[in-house]
Parts: structure tokens; sequence; C-alpha cells
């Protein structure tokens, strides 16, 4: 299954600003078993994108498919077969883990017998089992993590959505999200992952956009983004790049 | 401290409305040839402020009309009241005597001992009451004071309606939490976000959050309703120690079709509250926000329903608009045994019809995260610039 996003656009208005672009007409693919890294600096739009793909967010124009569902027109297909994981869990702390599986896999769709075992070979998989019955508000914010990706896989979607998945978490944390974000190219889902870590986005992606203001500069491998600029490093080819834009502008 | 200000406050109102009734204009006329006697007792009935005599050509048929509200006609061995059917014949017929049997009894036996009256015959008023027919017939269907039929409950205040309304306070508030968590709660949190990502179609989300709000309403209010009744029972109960209370203007029962009926406006004005409370908080990032406000249309919420107790104020074709306040009326007018009539239907069409626009409104502002402030100030923008184009190519 792949991801085909078409000149997607999202305007907010805000009194101090006017109206403005927080995406202007982005455009990229990510393929099966691909990592896309949205790669930018904080109010690029990075998540703002992210979220007109989840549906979060109603785009302004701009079309965006995901295989053969029209993500806008279908909304609720399209949020069926994907996962969406930022750096907030957004948890309910009175819920217990198990309970939020439960729920999410339940209005997912996941039928009841497979609910069960998935749910214990996630407790597994991401070793939390122990905090299995402890309720959300009590776990650590590594747990908690755990416990948002537990819920963004559970009904096993195609497409896996990162916005910004290790701000807040600690070494240990954040190398076994990375751990899972590969595990997960492996198993063939189609990735976009946003950060403004540098050294992240080089680590994790096969192609990264560089996204600034709003727009995609420049997206490609490491290698054809270090060719286009000239420069070796990943910070020196992300300066180039914001460099040459403010120039035009 | 709920319980007794409410149980004070609804005793208060009971008084209000019989002391309502019966300081009502009673306007009488003395039939048939006067006497020394009937002067005595019209100069009586002048001292009180209530009695008002008026000069009639043909009493009975005045009385008939309704053009008077009583006439004293001096019988072979007693006097007789006659009072009309269309007016509030009981409490007119119980204020009459009360007032001849009571405070100036003394006077009045007096008075007809002096006129050679014998003393039993001071005391025996008939209450005749007319039941008018579409003929313009009459018909006594009551004689005197010892056979006079009880007051009618309809003209009473209803001390479960009473309760009933009052318990409504704990409706709103039982709604106005619950909307604060299902909504700015859920910003607070991020967990919108995640609510947003479930396959299921926002329509959905909206009609789950409003029965949960519901349903917590209904419940918080039924169940102070039932605690305040519990209470109430239990107090007077004990009548004695509220001799106003044990009066017949005080009913305090609760039948199949009014628990039916009571059900029903509980479940209608859960719907409404809930939804406009959802409504009020849909647009708040914050809980501390939400709380601000809700604080006004809480408010609003909470004292239009304690209206319906004023005495007059009816379910009508006018009253039947206002929502929250039209479901409060339907109430009071299943407890005074009103029949089901077009009002009903249009109360509860326009209860439905204001929690689906606010539920449609909240809608847009909790999962298009429109921020009404952004949206007016852009169309004000947008008409800003309009207008300085204008003036420009002008």
């Amino acid at each position: 299954m792949k991801l085909h996003v078409e000149k997607l656009c999202k305007r907010f208005y805000e009194p101090a600003r006017g109206e403005f672009f927080a995406c202007n007409e982005i455009s990229f693919e990510v393929g099966q078993g691909e990592i896309f890294g949205l790669l930018g600096p904080n109010g690029a739009g990075k998540t703002t994108t992210l979220r007109v793909i989840s549906t979060i967010l109603k785009p302004t124009s701009g079309s965006a498919h995901l295989g053969d569902i029209d993500i806008f027109q279908d909304p609720d297909a399209a949020r069926r077969a994907m996962g969406f994981l930022s750096s907030s869990t957004g948890l309910y702390e009175r819920l217990t883990p198990r309970e939020i599986l439960t729920y999410f896999g339940r209005l997912s769709g996941v039928a009841e017998p497979a609910l069960k075992e998935k749910i214990e070979s996630l407790f597994l998989a991401l070793d939390f089992k122990q905090f299995a019955d402890a309720r959300c508000g009590k776990l650590s914010q590594g747990t908690k993590q755990k416990v948002s990706i537990a819920r963004a896989i559970i009904h096993d979607p195609k497409l896996m959505i990162f916005d910004e998945p290790s701000t807040g978490l600690d070494v240990l944390a954040t190398q076994s999200m990375h751990e899972f974000i590969k595990q997960a190219k492996g198993e063939g889902k189609c990735i976009v992952f946003s950060t403004h870590i540098m050294s992240e986005a080089e680590k994790l992606c096969d192609r990264i956009g560089i996204i600034n203001d709003g727009k995609i500069l420049a997206q490609g491998t490491l290698a054809e983004l270090r060719a286009l600029t000239g420069e070796t490093y990943l910070e020196e080819v992300f300066m180039a790049l914001v460099r040459k834009y403010e120039l035009a502008k | 401290m709920l319980y007794p200000a409410l149980l004070v406050g609804s005793a208060e109102l009971v008084m209000f409305k019989a002391d309502s009734d019966r300081d009502k204009n009673i306007t009488y006329a003395v039939s048939g040839p006067s006497d020394k006697g009937l002067e005595q007792i019209d100069a009586i009935l002048q001292k009180r402020k209530h009695f008002k005599k008026v000069e009639c050509a043909q009493p009975e048929k005045d009385l008939a009309e309704g053009k008077v509200d009583a006439v004293i006609t001096r019988k072979a061995d007693y006097v007789e009241l006659r009072v009309n059917q269309l007016l509030k014949v009981a409490t007119l017929a119980t204020t009459i005597n009360d007032n001849l049997k009571s405070a100036y009894l003394q006077e009045l036996t007096e008075a007809f001992s002096s006129k050679g009256l014998a003393k039993e015959n001071s005391q025996g008023f008939a209450i005749v009451s007319q039941n008018i027919t579409a003929s313009g017939s009459t018909q006594k269907i009551a004689g005197s004071p010892e056979g006079r039929s009880r007051v009618n409950k309809l003209e009473n205040i209803s001390a479960t309606l009473c309760l009933m309304i009052f318990s409504l306070l704990m409706l709103g508030l039982g709604a106005a939490y619950p909307s604060i968590a299902v909504t700015a709660e859920e910003f607070e949190r991020n967990t919108i976000e995640t609510s947003c990502l479930l396959p299921v179609s926002r329509s959905m989300i909206m009609l789950g959050k409003v029965a949960a709000v519901s349903t917590f309403a209904a419940v918080s209010g039924l169940v102070n309703f039932v605690s305040m009744y519990s209470v109430a029972a239990l107090v007077l109960s004990q009548a004695k120690l509220f001799p106003r209370f044990s009066s017949d203007h005080l009913v305090f029962n609760l039948n199949i079709a009014q628990t039916l009926g009571l059900i029903a406006c509980y479940l209608l004005l859960a719907v409404l509250i809930s939804a406009l409370m959802i409504f009020a908080t849909s647009f708040c990032r914050t809980v501390r926000s939400a709380q601000q406000w809700t604080t006004f249309p809480l408010l609003i919420i909470l004292l239009l329903p304690p209206c319906a107790l004023f005495p007059n104020l009816e379910l009508n074709s006018r009253m039947m608009w206002v929502p929250i306040l039209n479901c409060t009326l339907m109430l009071k007018a299943i407890f005074s045994g009103v029949p089901f009539n077009y009002t009903f239907i249009v109360v509860i069409a326009v209860s439905l019809f204001v929690s689906f626009v606010s539920l449609a409104l909240a809608r847009i502002f909790l999962f298009e995260q429109v921020d009404p402030g952004a949206y007016f100030g852009r169309k004000a923008d947008s008409f800003a610039r309009r207008f300085s184009k204008k003036e420009t190519s002008a």
C-alpha cells in the first residue's frame, strides 16, 4: 500500500497574523516498507501536515490516497488502515492499558477473540505486561508511550504516522522507539515520520523532505540531498536549503 | 444546605399561590329584597379587602355569565351564597366559608342574633355552586358547608412537581461537569486526537458524548429527586408541625401517568441541557475556560425551570416555543391533568431541534477545531478588506 499526497494545503487564521498557510502545496509519496521523514524546525508545518493526512484536520485543498482509498473522501476507511503516534500520549488516565487497548481495538473493528490474543502479544512485545492493569495516570512517560504505541498498532495498520514520537523520552525509551519503527518498516508498513532532530532523521529515514514555512523545500534520499546542496552533513544540508529559500523569498 | 432551602422555597411558593388566590377580589351581589340581616352581612363583607360589592340588575344572569363571582340571597331561614363554577369555585367557597366561620364568626353571630335570627343559622351559609351548561341552565352541585366538595386538586400546586422542578437544578449541574470532561478536558489531556483517529464517524462520537452526558445528568437529577422526595415525605408526614402544609392546597402524590410524564420530561430535558452544555464548552480548549464559559448558560438553565412554578404561567401557544421552560411547563401541565395536546408535540419538537442544532455546532467546534474567535475574525477581516477595496476604487 502506497501513500500519495498531492498539493496539500491547510489555511489558518490568527488575529495577529491574519490568514496563513500552515502547509502549502505539500506533495510526496511513501512506498511500502519505506520511512519518509519530514524534517523541519518548530512551526514549519510538520504536525499540521501529519494531522491533515491522518484526518484529524480537514485540508483547505489537495488530495491524499492510501492505496485505493481516498483519505479525505472516505476518512473512516482511511482511519481503519492507519495508526498515528505523537509525543503526547493522549491516554485516558483513569483507564488501564488493557481497557484502553480493548476500547480502541473494539472500535477499530478487531474481532473479540483475536483482540484478546493481540493485546496479550502486544504486552509481551512491548514489555509492559506488569502494568497491564495499572491506571495510565500512574505510569511513567516511557510506559505511557509504549501503551500509546500498542494503541496505534492494535488494528495492524498499513500506514504508520509518527509525529515527533521521541520528544520527552529518555535515551532508552528513544532507542526502543527507534527499534519499533524499524520493526514496522520490516513488516512492510508505510511510515511517515516527522522530527526536528537531524540525527534521528539521518538514522531512520529512507527519504527525507525538508520542510520550512509550510513548504517542502526539497526531498530525496540523504545522498540526493547532499548532491543537491553540495553539503556533507544533514544539518548543513538543511541550513543551505533554508538560506536559499529565505533569499528567494 | 440545598434541601432545606428548597423545601422552604417550595413551601413559600405554595403559600404564595394560595395567598394569590385568596387575595383576588371577589365580586358579589345581593339578590332579592333586602332586610336588616342582609345589610349587616353586607357590611361585614365590605370590611374584608377582597370582597367587592357590585350592583346587578339581574344577579342570577350576571352570575351565570361570570360578571359577578357570588350572589347572596335571603332565603326563608338561611342565607344562600351562590358562586360561579367557571371561576375558582372551590377556592372561593373555601375562602368565604373560612372567613365567615372564623375571624368574624362572633361578630356575625351577634349580628344575626340581634336581628332575630337563630344562632345555628348564622353558620348555615349554603355554598352552592353552579355548573353552567351550554344551554345556560344551572345545576346545583353542592348544598351546604358540610357537604361541599373538597378543594379541587387541579387548582393546587403539587409538592411533587415542586421537588421535581427543583431537582432539575441537579440535572443541570449533572450535565455541566461531564460536558466539560467530554470537550475541553479532552483537549487539555490531548485525548481528542485519539478519538478523532478512531474509524467511526464524528456524528457517532458526538452521539456517544451526548448519550454519556445525558445519562449522567438524568441519573443525578432523578437520584436527587428521589432523595428530596423521601426527605420531604418524611418531614411532611409529621404535618402537625406544619399546619399550613396540612391544608388541602398541598398535593403530595405521584400516579402512574405523572411518573411516566416525569421520566419522559426528565429524559427530554437531560438530552436538551446536555446538548446545550456540550455546545457551550465545545470551543473551550482548557477546563478552566470551559468552567468560565459554562457559568452564564448554566445560570440561565438553572433559573428557567423554577419559573414554571409561578402562578398563572401555563403551557400555551407562546410558551411552548421557549426551550427548557416549555419542558417544565409541560411537566406542570401533566401534573395538572391537562390531556395530551398539540403543545406537547411542539415542546418535544422544539427541544429535539435545539438539541440537534447545538450538537451540530458543537461538532464543528470540536472536530473541525474551529476557533469561533478566529472564524468571526476572519470574516470581519475579509469584510474590512472588501470595504476598503470598494473605497479605494471609488
